[in-house]
């Protein structure tokens, strides 16, 4: 009967923080991602009670949304570097090509943003003969989508900002728990 | 004070309480009557909030007294409320996809106006896309000054200020729960339970 009455508990409580937690997945974003990111995080931050829960959750979605920006930010940058280089490689001058694009260009400007290392390792080795580092084609990229990735950056630094607050209240709230178990656990010794 | 917010909700009879009373509220502006940020939180989500600042399953807000610990349990409650709103408001604007733009009377009159074009009468049709022009113009601008989208930087003052809020009602509710843990027992001289 008493587990019952703890499991009902629980659920009452974890919908209520449901009411004021939506998962806000948005387009683009991969739920199950989501759950195992929350999860790791909800571990860290060890919430005791419901009011610790839901600030952990706060925390977790705050914690979602700077890697999100971070990722948008990067994937901005990279697509501008793969843009630029695709002159580098057709024309020997970094820059977009809008007319009679070179297919080799192409997949070679892909290869520099590959994931693959030896792509990436082809690719920078044609850059060299080209006699262009891949400093100057980011430079040029950064230039150029430098409006865009300031109002990642301005967003990134904001949350930041809150991550820090709520974690100051986060502290704040555990700390007053740590205080008053420790005094009840002296009492009982008493 | 931006702890004490602006655009955020008053509740009836929790804003006159011993727990740090506020100041009369500024009327809305009219960006957060749009979005209906200066609304008093719903029920649901109120409720919600109290249980789990009270970390009770069966709190009800009808049950509420006038004491002190139950002010501060609400107002704790109402900015917790009020924060997950602002939160959702604000994750959009940041992240979710564009609005679709207001649309006037005059976009459905351009809309109309364009079907008139007939293709073998080159003056006829350019009067009829500059007619097409003049009631975009006209939408435009009524959309502009009537109705101006709200910028993300809206949403972004409105989390900071409901932030603040919650910080200042938290720290009354844990002096409150700090004043009833040295109340419960004897303390040693060393602890200082008035911190």
């Amino acid at each position: 009967m008493a587990t019952h009455l703890a499991v009902t508990s629980q659920k009452v409580m974890a919908s209520a923080i449901d009411e004021l937690i939506s998962p806000q997945i948005l387009p683009g974003e991969n739920p199950q991602a989501f759950e195992v990111f929350k999860a790791e995080l909800i571990d860290d931050l060890d919430p005791r009670s419901a009011y610790e829960r839901l600030m952990a959750e706060q925390l977790v979605l705050l914690e979602f949304d700077l890697t999100k920006h971070r990722a948008l930010r990067d994937a901005l940058l990279l697509s501008e570097v793969r843009e630029m280089s695709v002159g580098a490689f057709q024309k020997n001058k970094v820059g977009h090509v809008h007319v009679d694009e070179d297919e080799a260009a192409r997949g070679l400007a892909h290869d520099l943003v590959s994931q693959d290392p030896s792509r990436r390792a082809g690719a920078l080795e044609q850059l060299a003969d080209r006699e262009i580092t891949p400093h100057e084609i980011a430079a040029r990229a950064h230039a150029q989508v430098l409006k865009h990735l300031e109002y990642h950056d301005s967003q990134i630094a904001e949350l930041e900002k809150r991550r820090r607050r709520m974690l100051g209240d986060y502290e704040e709230l555990k700390e007053s728990a740590r205080r008053k178990y420790n005094r009840a656990y002296r009492g009982r010794r008493r | 004070m931006r702890g004490e917010s602006t655009t955020g909700p008053t509740v009836a009879g929790a804003a006159d309480g011993a727990v740090g009373a506020a100041p009369a509220p500024r009327p809305p502006s009219q960006n957060a009557r749009r979005h209906g940020l200066n609304a008093p939180p719903s029920p649901e989500s109120l409720q919600a909030a109290l249980r789990i600042v009270l970390d009770d399953p069966d709190a009800r807000l009808e049950d509420l007294g006038v004491t002190d610990r139950d002010r501060a349990a609400l107002r704790l409650a109402e900015a917790e409320a009020h924060l997950a709103r602002c939160a959702a408001h604000d994750r959009d604007a940041r992240l979710g996809p564009k609005p679709e733009r207001a649309r006037t009377e005059f976009a459905d009159l351009a809309d109309e106006m364009r079907l008139a074009i007939r293709g073998d009468d080159p003056e006829w049709d350019e009067w009829v896309r500059g007619v097409v022009e003049l009631y975009n113009f006209v939408d435009r601008m009524l959309c502009k000054y009537k109705m101006p989208p709200t910028r993300p930087e809206t949403f972004r003052r409105y989390y900071r200020e409901a932030l603040a809020r919650r910080r200042k009602a938290l720290a009354a509710w844990l002096s409150i729960l700090e004043a009833e843990y040295c109340a419960g027992e004897e303390i040693p001289e060393t602890e200082n339970c008035a911190s």
